[in-house]
């Protein structure tokens, strides 16, 4: 299998009123493309903060992000936005769907900022609200779905571009139990069936169990990388 | 993006609807007080200099200080005529005779203005003849005069009577004459209402000796708003050692400096309505921001660029200041359009102050797109101002911080 991102001793050290704090230090990993792929850690291991790394949010004090092939903490920060834009889909823990757009508008939102053809939009954004189970609810605006339907929809927005992984923050944190059952189910298929990378932090043992590999985070560094299945 | 703002803005509908409406008052009153100006100073300017100055004259020079005969100019000269095939913005020249003289009944006696006219020229002008009360108007070259009506009142004469007129003529001459009065004006102003005669140009310069004189002559303009212009030209074609080009602002100087402090205190209070403007709508964009800070960073996160997000910000606050501004222009048209066609006219002791300035006790407004546009302007300029915050800010936002909740 190709390595779709690689690690090289990455370091993230804070500075807050001249305290430094750790936050990554010196993480080495290889991510292959279909990997369905949990971080996990205690609060305050880092794992937010290795995601915002892997998905070009925070740039790191040193070391490599190489992503497919380009080391994108040499990127400044508006080609960072656009690679995001074409590489990258994120979910993150809750609230982050545009809250005056449809489900659907939504969706076809990330496409319209890659200036793909208003048809090819729709075609796409349907396709998936179809596959996630949303075809009924896809002109409902958020405050209208769950928690976990937006989560959905959040999902179905992070594969409209057609990303190279989708990084999800905590994904199920916020949902009832049911919710986060459906929602990892989706991922998985979508993992399985459509072979899309998926590399998400959580402390939900559901979550862990669903995970073919678990990375386990420790004060900033890597302290386990299992992979299960 | 357009569609994106536009729901953007409403969904906080209170907050629009208040930084809207602040915009739309500030604009409403600002257009109506500026109307109000413009029409007032406009409409008074226009009936003192009409009524007697115009806006702008030539004379001899030093004749505005002087005020004397030993500063008159032929009433032919070529210099004058040649401005005639100029093309310049001016209706025409109406010549004048002004002097001192001391009138009487037999009676009484008085010091009064006396202006030597061209009654058919006048006629278009001063429109003198509209303003008489009582008699009929004058003919070119007749003995005869037209009598204010407070001095006509004081010197207890009527049409029909006849009037001793004494004074000094062209280069010491005696200058005395009986005259029959032909009719009694009522001038607006009551400071020339108590002192004024008219009579023929050529009955005047019979009386001080000075045939073929004058005194200035009143430069008739086709369009006010082009009065500096003519006075530059006029300045540029006529000999500066022999002419003097002046306009109302250097002859009636008292009232120009009333003018421009009014104008001063107008652009103070409407200075003041658009800081209490802009820093609503600075309050609305940090509000904006403040509010939507992790939504601006998702939107950054998944691919969309700062400029865009700026934009998207830009966008609704402009929206915002539109709506305040239409509704601002739509409010105040109706009540413009109303005073202009109605003005309101002083009573009581507004008015008598009013009349003590020489001026008609009646508020205008003024019906003109320039300064409508001016305040949409001054708004939009506001707006373009604060629009500076957001689209710093989210230049600065730091990203990771924005999608901490």
């Amino acid at each position: 299998m190709s390595s779709i991102i690689e690690l090289k001793n990455l370091t993230k050290i804070y500075r807050e009123d001249g305290n430094e704090v750790v936050a990554v230090d010196n993480v080495n990993l290889q991510i292959q493309k279909g990997e369905f792929t949990a971080i996990v850690g205690p609060s305050g291991s880092g794992k937010t903060t290795l995601l915002n790394l892997l998905g070009g949010i925070d740039k790191p004090t040193s070391g490599q992000i190489i992503v497919d092939g380009t080391d994108i903490t040499r990127l400044s920060f508006s080609q960072l936005v656009d690679f995001r834009l074409h590489n990258i889909g994120f979910v993150f823990q809750s609230y982050n769907l545009i809250p005056v757009l449809t489900a659907k508008e939504n969706v076809e939102f990330v496409m319209f900022l890659q200036n793909r053809p208003q048809s090819e939009r729709e075609k796409r954004s349907t396709e998936l609200l179809t596959a996630i189970g949303l075809a009924e609810r896809m002109n409902s605006r958020p405050s209208k779905l769950s928690g976990g339907q937006q989560q959905r929809v959040a999902v179905a927005r992070a594969l409209a571009p057609r990303p190279k992984f989708v990084l999800a923050d905590e994904p199920t944190a916020n949902l009832d139990s049911r919710s986060a059952e459906n929602l990892l189910e989706i991922m998985e298929m979508l993992n399985r069936n459509e072979n899309i990378t998926f590399i998400f932090s959580t402390h939900d043992p559901r979550v862990m169990r669903k995970a073919r590999r678990i990375v386990t985070l420790l004060d900033g560094h890597i302290d386990n990388d299992t992979v299960t299945g | 993006m357009w569609s994106l703002a536009w729901r953007n803005i409403w969904r906080n509908k209170r907050r629009t609807a208040i930084t809207a409406a602040s915009i739309m008052f500030a604009v409403f009153f600002c257009i109506l007080m500026r109307g109000f100006q413009i029409g007032t100073w406009h409409d008074l300017i226009d009936s003192v200099l009409r009524s007697y100055t115009g806006y702008v004259q030539i004379h001899a020079k030093g004749f505005w200080d002087n005020h004397t005969l030993d500063y008159l100019i032929p009433e032919n000269d070529p210099k004058i005529s040649a401005l005639d095939s100029l093309q310049l913005p001016i209706k025409r020249f109406i010549p004048r005779f002004e002097s001192f003289a001391l009138a009487s009944n037999t009676q009484k006696i008085k010091a009064v203005i006396v202006t030597g006219i061209s009654p058919s020229l006048e006629k278009n002008f001063t429109r003198i003849h509209e303003k008489i009360i009582d008699g009929e108007y004058l003919h070119e070259n007749e003995k005869a005069i037209l009598v204010s009506q407070r001095l006509a009142k004081f010197l207890n004469i009527a049409v029909g009577d006849s009037l001793v007129l004494m004074s000094q003529g062209y280069q010491g001459a005696s200058a005395a004459s009986l005259l029959k009065v032909k009719g009694i004006v009522k001038l607006p102003s009551p400071e020339f209402d108590n002192q004024m005669i008219f009579m023929p140009l050529a009955t005047a310069q019979d009386f001080y000796s000075s045939p073929d004189l004058i005194t200035s002559w009143i430069v008739d303009l086709k369009n006010p708003d082009e009065m500096k212009k003519v006075v530059k030209m006029l300045s540029a074609h006529l000999p500066t050692d022999r002419y003097e080009v002046m306009s109302w602002h250097e002859m009636l100087v008292e009232l120009y400096q009333q003018y421009v402090s009014d104008e001063g205190g107008s652009v103070i209070m409407m200075i003041i309505l658009y800081l209490i403007v802009g820093f609503g709508i600075f309050g609305t964009a940090m509000m904006m921001l403040n509010e939507r800070r992790y939504e601006l960073g998702i939107m950054i996160a998944i691919g969309m660029q700062r400029w865009r997000v700026s934009s998207l910000l830009s966008l609704e606050l402009f929206l915002i200041c539109i709506m305040g501004l239409i509704a601002g222009v739509a409010l105040s048209v109706p009540i413009l359009t109303y005073y202009h066609y109605h003005p309101i006219t002083f009573t009581g002791q507004m008015a008598e102050a009013y009349k003590a300035f020489g001026m008609e006790p009646v508020m205008s407004i003024a019906w003109r797109i320039d300064y409508i546009l001016h305040q949409m302007l001054n708004v939009a300029l506001i707006a373009i101002i604060v629009l500076a915050y957001p689209v710093y800010s989210v230049f600065r936002l730091n990203l990771s911080h924005a999608l901490k909740r």
